[in-house]
């Protein structure tokens, strides 16, 4: 079922963990090149930009490799319809060559497996001139990829196929497209029941990571559906509605929703100790925060800049006062699991993000006075 | 954790780690620490960056009226009173990595730090207080952002410092003009640049010598590897690009040493991107003097090839990098 040798792919595993530990320093070099020399592993790239990289190299041997085989094989009375499918069935061939090259998760056999299946979608939506055999496909072909090639996207293909099928139907073929937000809801509480299940089942192993991802598209999943500019656009695009002279109906709900449900991430994820959820809760809750000034622009920018600085200043300050003593459960205590000497360097390298005055001075300078017109210190990167 | 419970659990099965080590690795976790150190300082970090920006634009609007004159002088109580308590709270000037009691105060001075600049660089605007030597007001903002950054141990206020010397010499090398694509340039710019350029290197390696703040080394670096690597770019397209190639393939060599040195992949690839551009601008020099009419087919021919061969020379640098050192970013 799985593409690759479930020793590799379980060694791949292993040594990933075992970077792990030697970082957060629980084990020695020497126990990490033990381990390195003595399990063989897949061919991974662990750093996202190598693999990036590598992404786009693969989607640039892929598009080669189609124009070449075209070049030869079509001409023009040829018949495109089948073109879709056969880039598609291509990019498997060289997926299942790669696979048993052992490239997991290296970036090349990304860019195959995002290559074939998008041109297989995009074949059965031109071939049937409607959307749902795509997501059908996206649900199936999704679900096919994510399993033999323990890939998370693919997985996420399918989940996506599963909200866009069924927002489809309740908008095209039923009367009640106005409750879609809530059967959004449904089917994110519904996602998250199942991840809770399967999350950590023996079986499941080698697809931990993938599980890690639909409980983040859940927890997105959950936000979106409640956000207030969401519910708007879509109610605006999708059904055509006029509300410049009256609200969304039960928009207050969803004014409160949209807070209430990064909080609950919030406090959720404090006490399950779950990092990535309360990542998600921050973001979510700024996200909401902009939402609503982007309805009610309730302070200028200035003073919403410089009142949200004082407020979370001194919000993070009495909230380290509070936990600085705290030996157990939350802490302010160095983790050994988490990286600070990089936090430090990525804050040292984005301060400058931010128009300090004399940056824009020099230039100014040069010119004669009463040249007004430059531009104003610094919104540019904070919003 | 129940995954890297079972992950130990196999590692130990394998004889790979001591009962010790797995004993160690399950108490840590045993414990349910839950540390949200870097979170807060970071959200400390987003509230200094918030405000700063709120009272840039305030100060802005303002010019020209009464309230800019009482603005700027509130920012300079404002910029007072944090040097007062980062100054209270430090534990005096030391060659290593020393930090607060109270990590907060890192995000105090570097308020201070940034209110100063912007002082600094309103005040002259404003006032001309140094008449047309605008440099000067540029001058005493680095030095400022310098002074705190060695003597409060903090990166923030070197980055900040680095960025107020290269705009005294006119180039404005932040993230936002690179992506806006608005750098000034004239011949004059590169060289100025390759001297800062070479000013920090030899800097970085002079307090690597004596000990001072080595941690600072990658900051330092990649602004000089940047800098020196941009204006090496710019002098290749003059009439004495011979000089900078020259200037550019002994740039390239020594960051590519010095990436292995500190372990940082992330100034190991831009040199080796830098290096790359560079060779194909003289390569394009030197064509420019052949006749190419008789060549063309050969060049069309020869160029996926040498585009293949990059790559494949790119993936196994990258490899070589990887299995040489044990970086944090691998």
């Amino acid at each position: 079922m799985i593409a690759y040798n479930k020793t590799l792919l379980e060694n791949t595993f292993l040594v990933e963990e075992a970077i792990d530990l030697k970082k957060s320093g629980f084990i020695q070099d020497v126990n990490l090149n033990a381990i390195k020399q003595q399990l063989t592993a897949l061919k991974t790239s662990r750093n996202i930009f190598v693999r990036a990289g590598f992404f786009l190299l693969g989607a640039l041997l892929y598009l080669s490799i189609i124009g070449l085989l075209f070049l030869i094989i079509f001409n023009l009375n040829s018949d495109f319809k089948m073109a879709g499918f056969i880039i598609s069935f291509i990019g498997l061939g060289i997926l299942e060559l790669l696979c048993s090259q052992n490239f997991f998760r290296h970036g090349l056999d990304d860019a195959f497996i995002i290559g074939a299946q998008l041109s297989f979608y995009s074949a059965i939506v031109v071939d049937s001139d409607s959307p749902i055999g795509g997501f059908i496909a996206m649900i199936i072909i999704g679900l096919v990829f994510a399993i033999r090639y323990v890939n998370t996207l693919s997985y996420l293909v399918f989940l996506t196929g599963i909200v866009l099928l069924l927002s489809y139907m309740l908008i095209e073929h039923t009367e009640i497209s106005a409750i879609l937000p809530f059967v959004l809801l449904a089917i994110a509480i519904g996602f998250y029941y199942t991840c809770q299940k399967f999350k950590d089942h023996q079986k499941l192993y080698f697809y931990s990571d993938v599980l890690e991802w639909f409980f983040i598209y859940t927890l997105f999943l959950g936000y979106i559906s409640v956000n207030y500019f969401v519910v708007r656009t879509l109610s605006e695009e999708l059904l055509s509605a006029d509300y410049t002279q009256s609200d969304v109906p039960f928009g207050w709900m969803f004014y409160i929703f949209m807070f209430a449900v990064p909080l609950v991430y919030i406090f959720y994820s404090l006490k399950t100790k779950n990092r990535t959820m309360l990542y998600i809760g921050g973001l979510t809750f700024a996200l909401s925060i902009l939402t609503f000034r982007y309805y009610h622009s309730v302070l200028p920018a200035e003073w919403a800049l410089i009142l949200s600085g004082l407020g979370i200043f001194t919000f993070v300050y009495f909230v380290i006062q509070k936990i600085k003593t705290n030996e157990t459960g939350i802490t302010f205590k160095h983790d050994h699991t988490n990286d600070t000497a990089m936090l430090n360097n990525i804050e040292a390298l984005i301060v400058n993000s931010q128009d300090i005055k004399h940056a824009e001075e020099s230039q100014q300078s040069k010119m004669p006075f009463g040249g007004g017109g430059f531009s104003g210190g610094g919104a540019g990167g904070s919003f | 954790m129940k995954k890297t419970n079972r992950n130990v659990q196999k590692l130990l099965d394998k004889e790979l780690l001591t009962k010790e080590q797995q004993i160690g690795i399950q108490n840590y976790f045993s414990q349910g620490l839950f540390s949200l150190r870097n979170e807060l300082l970071f959200l400390m970090y987003l509230s200094v960056l918030l405000f700063t920006s709120g009272v840039g634009i305030l100060v802005y609007k303002n010019i020209d009226t009464i309230g800019h004159s009482i603005l700027l002088l509130v920012m300079l109580a404002l910029t007072v009173v944090c040097f007062y308590f980062s100054f209270k709270e430090s534990k005096g000037f030391s060659k290593i990595d020393i930090d607060f009691e109270n990590p907060v105060y890192n995000y105090l001075v570097l308020l201070a730090v940034i209110l100063s600049c912007s002082f600094m660089g309103y005040i002259q605007f404003q006032y001309a207080i140094f008449g047309n030597y605008f440099e000067i007001s540029i001058y005493i903002s680095a030095f400022i952002a310098l002074a705190s950054a060695y003597y409060f141990n903090n990166k923030s206020a070197l980055s900040i410092g680095i960025t107020a010397l290269v705009t005294s010499l006119g180039i404005s090398l932040t993230p936002r003009t690179l992506i806006n694509n608005d750098i000034y340039w004239n011949e004059m710019l590169s060289y100025y640049g390759l001297l800062l350029g070479l000013i920090i290197v030899l800097w970085s390696v002079y307090s690597k010598k004596i000990g001072l703040k080595k941690h600072f080394d990658l900051v330092l670096l990649t602004f000089a590897l940047h800098l020196i690597s941009i204006c090496c770019i710019a002098g290749l397209m003059n009439d004495i690009w011979v000089l900078f190639l020259f200037l550019m393939a002994g740039t390239s060599y020594f960051f590519y040493k010095k990436s292995f040195e500190i372990e940082a992949i992330s100034i190991y690839i831009f040199t080796l991107l830098y290096g790359f551009i560079g060779f194909n601008i003289a390569i394009a020099r030197i064509l420019d003097h052949v006749d190419l009419d008789n060549y063309w087919e050969l060049f069309i021919v020869i160029l996926p090839v040498y585009f293949i061969t990059s790559i494949v020379l790119f993936i196994k640098a990258i490899k070589n990098f990887n299995k040489k050192t044990n970086d944090s970013l691998q």
